[in-house]
Protein backbone atom coordinates (compact mmCIF):
# COMPACT_ATOMS: atom_id res chain seq x y z
CA UNK A 1 0.00 0.00 0.00
CA UNK A 2 1.19 3.61 -1.14
CA UNK A 3 0.42 4.98 2.33
CA UNK A 4 2.71 2.76 4.20
CA UNK A 5 5.68 3.25 2.13
CA UNK A 6 4.75 6.97 2.85
CA UNK A 7 4.39 6.06 6.46
CA UNK A 8 7.88 4.03 6.13
CA UNK A 9 10.06 6.70 5.28
CA UNK A 10 8.58 9.41 7.54
CA UNK A 11 9.48 7.26 10.45
CA UNK A 12 12.49 6.57 9.21
CA UNK A 13 13.93 10.00 8.66
CA UNK A 14 12.81 11.26 12.16
CA UNK A 15 14.84 8.48 13.81
CA UNK A 16 18.03 8.98 11.89
CA UNK A 17 18.01 11.86 12.25
CA UNK A 18 17.21 12.43 15.73
CA UNK A 19 19.38 9.14 16.75
CA UNK A 20 22.02 10.27 14.30
CA UNK A 21 22.72 13.68 15.65
CA UNK A 22 22.88 12.32 19.46
CA UNK A 23 24.86 9.91 18.53
CA UNK A 24 27.48 13.03 16.73
CA UNK A 25 27.24 14.97 19.66
CA UNK A 26 28.43 12.16 21.72
CA UNK A 27 31.27 11.53 19.29
CA UNK A 28 32.14 14.72 19.97
CA UNK A 29 31.74 15.36 23.88
CA UNK A 30 34.35 12.13 24.21
CA UNK A 31 36.25 12.98 22.00
CA UNK A 32 36.86 17.01 23.52
CA UNK A 33 36.70 14.86 26.80
CA UNK A 34 39.70 12.60 25.91
CA UNK A 35 41.74 15.77 24.95
CA UNK A 36 40.76 17.83 28.08
CA UNK A 37 42.26 14.91 30.31
CA UNK A 38 45.13 14.87 28.14
CA UNK A 39 45.88 18.76 28.21
CA UNK A 40 45.36 18.66 32.30
CA UNK A 41 47.51 15.59 32.63
CA UNK A 42 50.07 17.62 30.96
CA UNK A 43 49.62 20.69 32.75
CA UNK A 44 49.61 18.69 35.82
CA UNK A 45 52.84 16.72 34.68
CA UNK B 1 42.43 77.64 21.75
CA UNK B 2 39.32 76.22 24.65
CA UNK B 3 40.84 73.90 26.84
CA UNK B 4 37.63 71.99 27.05
CA UNK B 5 36.61 69.57 24.26
CA UNK B 6 32.86 70.04 22.63
CA UNK B 7 30.26 68.32 23.82
CA UNK B 8 29.60 65.17 21.62
CA UNK B 9 26.98 66.04 19.60
CA UNK B 10 22.95 64.71 20.16
CA UNK B 11 21.47 61.83 18.24
CA UNK B 12 19.80 63.73 15.37
CA UNK B 13 22.62 65.21 14.79
CA UNK B 14 25.00 62.63 14.62
CA UNK B 15 23.34 60.34 12.36
CA UNK B 16 22.87 63.81 10.22
CA UNK B 17 26.73 64.26 10.40
CA UNK B 18 27.09 60.29 9.47
CA UNK B 19 24.99 60.45 6.90
CA UNK B 20 26.22 63.22 5.33
CA UNK B 21 29.58 61.93 5.36
CA UNK B 22 28.12 58.74 3.24
CA UNK B 23 26.32 60.59 1.13
CA UNK B 24 29.26 63.06 0.43
CA UNK B 25 31.73 59.74 -0.34
CA UNK B 26 29.26 58.60 -2.66
CA UNK B 27 28.29 61.44 -4.43
CA UNK B 28 31.75 62.34 -4.96
CA UNK B 29 32.90 58.56 -6.43
CA UNK B 30 29.41 57.47 -7.73
CA UNK B 31 30.86 53.46 -7.12
CA UNK B 32 27.96 52.32 -5.11
CA UNK B 33 25.30 53.67 -7.49
CA UNK B 34 26.81 52.70 -10.56
CA UNK B 35 27.63 48.87 -9.40
CA UNK B 36 23.52 48.32 -8.24
CA UNK B 37 22.18 50.43 -11.36
CA UNK B 38 24.38 48.21 -13.55
CA UNK B 39 23.66 45.33 -11.92
CA UNK B 40 19.57 46.23 -11.93
CA UNK B 41 19.57 46.76 -15.53
CA UNK B 42 21.00 43.32 -16.03
CA UNK B 43 18.53 41.69 -13.89
CA UNK B 44 15.94 43.20 -15.86
CA UNK B 45 17.44 42.40 -18.84
CA UNK B 46 17.27 38.68 -17.91
CA UNK B 47 13.58 38.85 -16.60
CA UNK B 48 13.02 39.97 -20.45
CA UNK B 49 14.47 36.69 -21.32
CA UNK B 50 12.63 34.50 -18.81
CA UNK B 51 9.19 36.19 -19.48
CA UNK B 52 8.98 37.96 -22.63
CA UNK B 53 6.64 40.88 -23.60
CA UNK B 54 4.04 38.94 -24.88
CA UNK B 55 3.63 36.79 -22.25
CA UNK B 56 3.56 39.76 -20.07
CA UNK B 57 1.32 41.23 -21.54
CA UNK B 58 -1.08 38.07 -21.96
CA UNK B 59 -0.88 37.32 -18.38
CA UNK B 60 -1.51 40.66 -17.21
CA UNK B 61 1.10 42.73 -16.27
CA UNK B 62 -0.13 43.44 -12.34
CA UNK B 63 0.08 40.23 -11.72
CA UNK B 64 4.09 39.29 -12.99
CA UNK B 65 5.70 42.83 -13.22
CA UNK B 66 5.39 43.85 -9.33
CA UNK B 67 7.13 40.60 -8.86
CA UNK B 68 9.99 41.22 -11.25
CA UNK B 69 10.22 45.30 -9.66
CA UNK B 70 10.82 44.00 -6.52
CA UNK B 71 13.13 41.07 -7.07
CA UNK B 72 15.36 43.24 -9.42
CA UNK B 73 15.08 46.43 -6.26
CA UNK B 74 16.04 43.44 -3.53
CA UNK B 75 18.84 42.01 -4.98
CA UNK B 76 20.56 45.57 -6.80
CA UNK B 77 19.88 47.22 -3.56
CA UNK B 78 22.11 44.50 -1.84
CA UNK B 79 24.77 45.26 -4.42
CA UNK B 80 24.63 49.07 -2.71
CA UNK B 81 24.57 48.00 0.77
CA UNK B 82 27.42 45.46 0.71
CA UNK B 83 29.33 48.33 -0.78
CA UNK B 84 28.37 51.33 1.73
CA UNK B 85 29.99 48.70 4.21
CA UNK B 86 32.80 47.81 2.35
CA UNK B 87 34.36 51.09 1.92
CA UNK B 88 34.18 51.60 6.18
CA UNK B 89 35.60 48.48 5.82
CA UNK B 90 38.73 48.87 3.46
CA UNK B 91 39.65 52.11 5.12
CA UNK B 92 39.53 50.93 9.05
CA UNK B 93 37.02 53.66 8.71
CA UNK B 94 34.60 51.40 11.22
CA UNK B 95 36.34 51.41 14.28
CA UNK B 96 36.76 55.29 14.15
CA UNK B 97 33.15 55.57 13.87
CA UNK B 98 32.46 52.81 16.57
CA UNK B 99 34.96 54.55 18.99
CA UNK B 100 33.55 58.03 18.47
CA UNK B 101 31.72 59.29 21.68
CA UNK B 102 27.91 59.29 19.68
CA UNK B 103 25.70 57.23 20.53
CA UNK B 104 25.94 54.03 18.04
CA UNK B 105 22.32 53.65 17.47
CA UNK B 106 22.65 57.21 15.68
CA UNK B 107 25.55 55.83 13.83
CA UNK B 108 23.41 53.30 12.49
CA UNK B 109 21.17 55.69 11.98
CA UNK B 110 22.44 57.87 9.60
CA UNK B 111 23.84 54.75 7.48
CA UNK B 112 19.85 53.77 7.14
CA UNK B 113 19.24 56.89 6.01
CA UNK B 114 21.75 57.49 3.59
CA UNK B 115 21.24 53.72 2.33
CA UNK B 116 17.82 54.76 1.99
CA UNK B 117 18.46 58.08 -0.34
CA UNK B 118 20.74 55.70 -2.31
CA UNK B 119 18.26 53.18 -2.58
CA UNK B 120 15.43 56.25 -3.29
CA UNK B 121 17.84 57.64 -6.01
CA UNK B 122 18.50 53.64 -7.74
CA UNK B 123 14.55 53.26 -7.79
CA UNK B 124 13.67 56.36 -9.38
CA UNK B 125 15.75 55.23 -12.21
CA UNK B 126 14.67 51.54 -12.49
CA UNK B 127 11.05 51.98 -11.56
CA UNK B 128 10.87 54.33 -15.80
CA UNK B 129 13.44 51.44 -17.14
CA UNK B 130 10.77 48.40 -15.82
CA UNK B 131 7.67 50.51 -16.89
CA UNK B 132 9.44 51.23 -20.47
CA UNK B 133 10.99 47.04 -20.72
CA UNK B 134 7.28 46.05 -20.10
CA UNK B 135 5.06 48.55 -21.09
CA UNK B 136 3.61 49.20 -17.91
CA UNK B 137 2.58 52.97 -17.56
CA UNK B 138 3.97 54.43 -14.68
CA UNK B 139 2.73 57.60 -15.14
CA UNK B 140 -0.80 57.51 -14.34
CA UNK B 141 -0.36 55.42 -11.29
CA UNK B 142 2.70 58.21 -9.72
CA UNK B 143 1.63 59.36 -6.89
CA UNK B 144 0.22 55.96 -5.30
CA UNK B 145 3.22 53.84 -6.48
CA UNK B 146 5.52 56.23 -5.28
CA UNK B 147 4.10 56.07 -1.62
CA UNK B 148 4.27 52.07 -1.92
CA UNK B 149 7.60 52.48 -2.93
CA UNK B 150 8.69 54.47 -0.52
CA UNK B 151 7.56 52.88 2.48
CA UNK B 152 8.89 49.65 1.64
CA UNK B 153 11.87 50.98 0.91
CA UNK B 154 12.57 52.24 4.26
CA UNK B 155 12.33 48.86 5.91
CA UNK B 156 14.11 47.55 3.47
CA UNK B 157 16.97 49.94 3.83
CA UNK B 158 16.80 49.71 7.72
CA UNK B 159 16.68 45.51 7.63
CA UNK B 160 19.86 46.45 4.99
CA UNK B 161 21.79 48.15 7.10
CA UNK B 162 21.55 46.34 10.61
CA UNK B 163 22.44 42.66 8.34
CA UNK B 164 25.03 45.35 6.22
CA UNK B 165 26.63 46.01 9.63
CA UNK B 166 26.55 42.70 11.03
CA UNK B 167 27.88 40.85 7.90
CA UNK B 168 31.04 43.57 7.41
CA UNK B 169 32.44 42.14 10.19
CA UNK B 170 32.96 38.46 8.98
CA UNK B 171 35.55 37.78 6.54
CA UNK B 172 34.09 37.60 2.83
CA UNK B 173 31.39 38.16 4.72
CA UNK B 174 29.73 40.22 1.49
CA UNK B 175 28.57 37.00 0.01
CA UNK B 176 26.41 36.30 3.01
CA UNK B 177 24.20 39.41 2.90
CA UNK B 178 21.48 38.09 0.57
CA UNK B 179 21.50 35.01 2.38
CA UNK B 180 20.78 36.92 5.50
CA UNK B 181 18.54 39.88 4.38
CA UNK B 182 15.96 38.12 2.22
CA UNK B 183 14.58 35.76 4.30
CA UNK B 184 13.97 38.33 6.71
CA UNK B 185 12.81 40.58 4.37
CA UNK B 186 9.90 38.47 3.66
CA UNK B 187 7.03 40.17 5.00
CA UNK B 188 8.01 43.52 3.46
CA UNK B 189 8.81 41.88 0.17
CA UNK B 190 4.80 40.36 -0.01
CA UNK B 191 3.52 43.14 1.39
CA UNK B 192 5.42 45.52 -1.59
CA UNK B 193 4.70 43.09 -4.38
CA UNK B 194 0.68 43.13 -3.38
CA UNK B 195 0.22 46.89 -2.89
CA UNK B 196 2.46 47.76 -6.22
CA UNK B 197 0.16 44.96 -8.01
CA UNK B 198 -2.72 47.25 -6.43
CA UNK B 199 -1.44 50.55 -7.65
CA UNK B 200 -0.87 48.71 -11.35
CA UNK B 201 -4.56 47.12 -11.28
CA UNK B 202 -5.61 51.10 -11.01
CA UNK B 203 -7.59 49.75 -8.00
CA UNK B 204 -7.58 52.66 -5.10
CA UNK B 205 -4.54 51.77 -2.45
CA UNK B 206 -7.23 52.28 0.98
CA UNK B 207 -7.91 48.50 -0.23
CA UNK B 208 -4.77 47.41 1.12
CA UNK B 209 -4.48 49.79 4.37
CA UNK B 210 -3.89 46.61 5.85
CA UNK B 211 -0.60 45.80 4.52
CA UNK B 212 0.22 49.41 4.36
CA UNK B 213 0.12 49.91 8.23
CA UNK B 214 1.96 46.67 8.99
CA UNK B 215 4.68 48.03 6.83
CA UNK B 216 4.62 51.53 8.74
CA UNK B 217 4.62 49.20 11.85
CA UNK B 218 7.61 46.99 10.72
CA UNK B 219 9.48 49.91 9.67
CA UNK B 220 9.69 51.53 13.09
CA UNK B 221 9.88 48.37 13.98
CA UNK B 222 13.24 47.81 12.44
CA UNK B 223 14.74 51.10 13.50
CA UNK B 224 13.96 50.49 17.18
CA UNK B 225 16.03 46.88 16.80
CA UNK B 226 18.44 48.71 14.89
CA UNK B 227 18.60 51.13 17.75
CA UNK B 228 18.38 48.38 20.55
CA UNK B 229 20.91 46.59 19.14
CA UNK B 230 23.24 49.18 17.62
CA UNK B 231 26.12 48.64 20.43
CA UNK B 232 25.92 45.00 20.14
CA UNK B 233 26.59 45.40 16.36
CA UNK B 234 29.11 48.05 16.07
CA UNK B 235 31.03 46.97 19.35
CA UNK B 236 34.13 45.83 17.82
CA UNK B 237 35.52 46.86 14.15
CA UNK C 1 36.38 10.01 30.66
CA UNK C 2 34.54 12.67 31.99
CA UNK C 3 31.95 14.58 29.75
CA UNK C 4 29.92 15.99 32.67
CA UNK C 5 27.14 13.96 32.14
CA UNK C 6 26.27 12.56 34.70
CA UNK C 7 23.31 10.35 36.17
CA UNK C 8 20.34 12.87 35.90
CA UNK C 9 21.08 12.98 32.82
CA UNK C 10 21.60 9.16 32.01
CA UNK C 11 18.05 9.35 33.94
CA UNK C 12 16.55 11.39 31.24
CA UNK C 13 17.72 9.51 28.61
CA UNK C 14 16.34 6.59 29.36
CA UNK C 15 13.12 8.27 30.45
CA UNK C 16 12.77 9.76 26.65
CA UNK C 17 13.63 6.58 25.32
CA UNK C 18 11.23 5.32 27.57
CA UNK C 19 8.34 7.74 26.24
CA UNK C 20 9.48 7.05 22.60
CA UNK C 21 8.68 3.44 22.86
CA UNK C 22 5.03 3.90 24.71
CA UNK C 23 4.57 6.46 21.91
CA UNK C 24 5.42 4.07 19.53
CA UNK C 25 3.06 1.68 20.84
CA UNK C 26 0.05 3.90 20.95
CA UNK C 27 0.74 5.00 17.61
CA UNK C 28 0.76 1.96 15.86
CA UNK C 29 -1.27 -0.42 18.17
CA UNK C 30 -3.75 1.88 20.64
CA UNK C 31 -4.76 4.19 17.76
CA UNK C 32 -6.95 3.97 15.51
CA UNK C 33 -6.21 4.41 11.13
CA UNK C 34 -7.75 7.98 10.21
CA UNK C 35 -10.60 7.66 8.05
CA UNK C 36 -9.85 9.95 5.12
CA UNK C 37 -5.50 9.76 4.91
CA UNK C 38 -5.21 6.29 5.78
CA UNK C 39 -2.10 4.84 7.38
CA UNK C 40 0.07 7.92 6.27
CA UNK C 41 -1.99 10.01 9.18
CA UNK C 42 0.26 8.63 11.43
CA UNK C 43 3.37 10.63 10.90
CA UNK C 44 0.98 13.43 12.16
CA UNK C 45 2.14 12.41 15.70
CA UNK C 46 5.68 13.51 15.63
CA UNK C 47 5.27 15.70 12.73
CA UNK C 48 3.18 18.17 15.16
CA UNK C 49 5.17 17.68 18.38
CA UNK C 50 8.82 18.10 15.99
CA UNK C 51 6.94 21.25 15.02
CA UNK C 52 6.30 22.24 18.31
CA UNK C 53 9.61 21.83 19.67
CA UNK C 54 11.16 24.28 16.04
CA UNK C 55 9.36 27.10 17.43
CA UNK C 56 10.02 26.63 21.01
CA UNK C 57 13.72 26.60 19.67
CA UNK C 58 13.24 30.07 18.21
CA UNK C 59 12.21 31.55 21.51
CA UNK C 60 15.29 29.68 23.31
CA UNK C 61 17.07 31.53 21.05
CA UNK C 62 15.48 34.84 21.62
CA UNK C 63 16.24 34.35 25.50
CA UNK C 64 19.91 33.13 24.73
CA UNK C 65 20.62 35.96 22.42
CA UNK C 66 19.30 38.63 24.66
CA UNK C 67 20.79 37.01 27.67
CA UNK C 68 23.86 36.86 25.73
CA UNK C 69 23.79 40.38 24.75
CA UNK C 70 22.56 41.32 28.64
CA UNK C 71 24.79 39.80 30.74
CA UNK C 72 27.64 38.70 28.18
CA UNK C 73 28.13 35.36 30.37
CA UNK C 74 28.69 32.31 28.34
CA UNK C 75 26.16 29.95 29.53
CA UNK C 76 23.60 32.56 27.55
CA UNK C 77 25.55 31.91 23.87
CA UNK C 78 25.18 28.32 24.64
CA UNK C 79 21.64 28.06 24.86
CA UNK C 80 21.54 30.19 22.10
CA UNK C 81 24.07 28.44 19.85
CA UNK C 82 22.43 24.40 21.17
CA UNK C 83 18.64 26.40 20.04
CA UNK C 84 19.92 27.19 17.02
CA UNK C 85 21.43 23.47 15.92
CA UNK C 86 18.96 21.74 17.89
CA UNK C 87 16.18 24.26 16.34
CA UNK C 88 17.97 23.64 12.52
CA UNK C 89 17.58 19.67 12.73
CA UNK C 90 13.51 19.84 13.70
CA UNK C 91 12.82 22.45 11.56
CA UNK C 92 14.85 19.74 9.24
CA UNK C 93 13.06 17.00 10.39
CA UNK C 94 9.83 19.02 9.79
CA UNK C 95 10.39 19.98 6.20
CA UNK C 96 10.79 16.40 5.60
CA UNK C 97 7.81 15.18 7.14
CA UNK C 98 5.65 17.60 5.59
CA UNK C 99 6.43 16.87 2.21
CA UNK C 100 5.78 13.10 2.99
CA UNK C 101 2.84 13.60 4.62
CA UNK C 102 1.39 15.95 2.42
CA UNK C 103 1.84 14.11 -0.97
CA UNK C 104 -0.46 11.35 0.34
CA UNK C 105 -2.91 13.08 2.13
CA UNK C 106 -2.94 16.75 -0.45
CA UNK C 107 -1.88 15.36 -3.48
CA UNK C 108 0.99 17.69 -3.72
CA UNK C 109 4.56 17.65 -2.15
CA UNK C 110 4.40 21.13 -1.40
CA UNK C 111 2.25 24.39 -0.86
CA UNK C 112 2.77 28.13 -0.19
CA UNK C 113 0.44 28.12 2.76
CA UNK C 114 1.34 30.10 5.75
CA UNK C 115 2.72 27.17 7.95
CA UNK C 116 5.23 25.60 5.62
CA UNK C 117 6.78 29.19 4.17
CA UNK C 118 7.01 29.98 7.46
CA UNK C 119 8.92 26.83 8.82
CA UNK C 120 11.16 27.33 5.24
CA UNK C 121 11.90 30.50 5.96
CA UNK C 122 12.55 29.87 9.49
CA UNK C 123 14.92 27.11 8.33
CA UNK C 124 16.85 29.86 6.04
CA UNK C 125 17.40 32.13 9.20
CA UNK C 126 18.51 29.25 11.54
CA UNK C 127 21.20 28.24 8.85
CA UNK C 128 22.07 31.79 7.88
CA UNK C 129 23.07 32.01 11.58
CA UNK C 130 25.20 29.23 12.12
CA UNK C 131 26.85 29.85 9.23
CA UNK C 132 27.67 33.48 10.06
CA UNK C 133 28.73 32.02 13.10
CA UNK C 134 31.57 30.34 11.51
CA UNK C 135 32.39 32.91 10.01
CA UNK C 136 33.56 34.84 12.70
CA UNK C 137 37.24 36.02 13.74
CA UNK C 138 37.23 35.07 16.99
CA UNK C 139 34.53 33.41 19.17
CA UNK C 140 33.60 36.65 21.40
CA UNK C 141 32.79 38.11 17.63
CA UNK C 142 30.66 34.73 17.17
CA UNK C 143 28.47 35.03 20.15
CA UNK C 144 27.89 38.89 19.46
CA UNK C 145 27.25 38.27 15.93
CA UNK C 146 25.19 35.05 16.64
CA UNK C 147 23.26 36.58 19.48
CA UNK C 148 22.27 39.65 17.09
CA UNK C 149 21.13 37.04 14.13
CA UNK C 150 19.11 34.93 16.67
CA UNK C 151 17.33 37.87 18.03
CA UNK C 152 16.41 39.61 14.87
CA UNK C 153 15.51 35.77 13.55
CA UNK C 154 13.47 35.34 16.90
CA UNK C 155 11.58 38.50 16.03
CA UNK C 156 10.84 38.02 12.46
CA UNK C 157 9.21 34.68 12.92
CA UNK C 158 5.94 35.21 14.20
CA UNK C 159 5.98 38.52 12.00
CA UNK C 160 6.68 36.51 8.57
CA UNK C 161 3.88 33.77 9.54
CA UNK C 162 1.14 36.60 9.95
CA UNK C 163 2.54 38.36 6.26
CA UNK C 164 1.70 35.05 4.66
CA UNK C 165 -1.35 34.12 6.39
CA UNK C 166 -2.72 37.08 4.86
CA UNK C 167 -1.11 35.89 1.72
CA UNK C 168 -2.51 32.84 1.54
CA UNK C 169 -3.68 30.58 3.98
CA UNK C 170 -4.53 26.34 3.49
CA UNK C 171 -2.96 23.97 6.28
CA UNK C 172 -4.98 21.37 8.00
CA UNK C 173 -6.18 22.83 11.33
CA UNK C 174 -6.33 20.29 13.60
CA UNK C 175 -6.46 22.11 17.12
CA UNK C 176 -7.86 25.76 16.93
CA UNK C 177 -9.93 28.06 19.26
CA UNK C 178 -13.71 26.37 19.52
CA UNK C 179 -13.42 23.50 17.77
CA UNK C 180 -14.03 20.42 20.00
CA UNK C 181 -11.48 17.98 20.19
CA UNK C 182 -11.40 16.47 16.42
CA UNK C 183 -9.17 13.75 17.36
CA UNK C 184 -11.28 10.28 17.94
CA UNK C 185 -10.05 8.92 21.45
CA UNK C 186 -7.32 6.68 21.11
CA UNK C 187 -5.83 9.03 19.16
CA UNK C 188 -5.76 12.15 21.57
CA UNK C 189 -3.94 9.63 23.97
CA UNK C 190 -1.02 8.60 21.50
CA UNK C 191 -0.65 12.56 20.45
CA UNK C 192 -0.23 13.66 24.07
CA UNK C 193 2.64 10.82 24.92
CA UNK C 194 4.31 11.64 21.62
CA UNK C 195 4.25 15.21 22.42
CA UNK C 196 5.99 14.31 25.68
CA UNK C 197 8.70 11.69 24.13
CA UNK C 198 9.41 14.71 21.44
CA UNK C 199 9.88 17.42 24.11
CA UNK C 200 11.72 14.99 26.38
CA UNK C 201 14.23 14.00 23.45
CA UNK C 202 14.62 17.98 22.61
CA UNK C 203 15.65 18.45 26.23
CA UNK C 204 18.41 15.81 25.68
CA UNK C 205 19.47 16.67 22.98
CA UNK C 206 19.83 20.75 23.69
CA UNK C 207 21.48 19.58 27.29
CA UNK C 208 23.85 17.51 25.39
CA UNK C 209 24.55 20.37 23.10
CA UNK C 210 24.83 23.05 25.53
CA UNK C 211 27.58 20.27 27.68
CA UNK C 212 29.05 20.28 24.53
CA UNK C 213 29.84 23.76 23.91
CA UNK C 214 31.10 24.38 27.88
CA UNK C 215 33.73 21.43 26.92
CA UNK C 216 34.81 23.70 23.97
CA UNK C 217 35.00 26.36 26.23
CA UNK C 218 37.04 24.17 28.89
CA UNK C 219 39.72 23.02 26.06
CA UNK C 220 39.95 27.14 24.75
CA UNK C 221 40.91 28.23 28.57
CA UNK C 222 43.37 25.12 28.88
CA UNK C 223 44.80 25.61 25.53
CA UNK C 224 45.44 29.24 25.96
CA UNK C 225 46.77 28.49 29.69
CA UNK C 226 49.29 26.21 28.26
CA UNK C 227 50.10 28.84 25.67
CA UNK C 228 51.25 26.23 23.43
CA UNK C 229 48.61 26.16 20.79
CA UNK C 230 47.18 29.30 19.94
Amino acid sequence: MKSYAFLFWGYLVVWIGLVGYLASLGRRMTALARRIERLENRREA
Amino acid sequence: MSAERPAPPGFVRAAALVARKDLAVEGRTRESMAASLLFALIVLVVFAFAFDLDFVRRTGVSKIVPGMLWVTLAFSAIVGFNRSFATERARDALTGLAIAPVDRGAVLCGKAFANLTLLVLLEAAVIPLTGIFFDVDMVTAAPPLAAVVLLHSAGLAQLGTIFGAVVSRLGRGEAFLATLLLPAATPLFLSAVHCTATVFEGSPLAGDAKWLLITAGLDVLYFLVAWLLADAILEDA
Amino acid sequence: MRTGLNRTFAAVLVVSAVLIGCALGLIFLVAPEEKVMGAVQKIFYFHVPIAAMTFLSVFLLLAGGAGYLWTRRAIWDHLAVAASEVGLLFCTLVLITGPIWAKPAWGVWWTWEAKLTTTLILWLLLAGCLLARRYAATPEQGARIGAVLGIVAALDVPIVYKAVDWWRGQHPIVFGPGKTNPLAPGMSEAFGVSMLAVLTLYLVLLIARIRLSSLEERIAELEDASGRFR
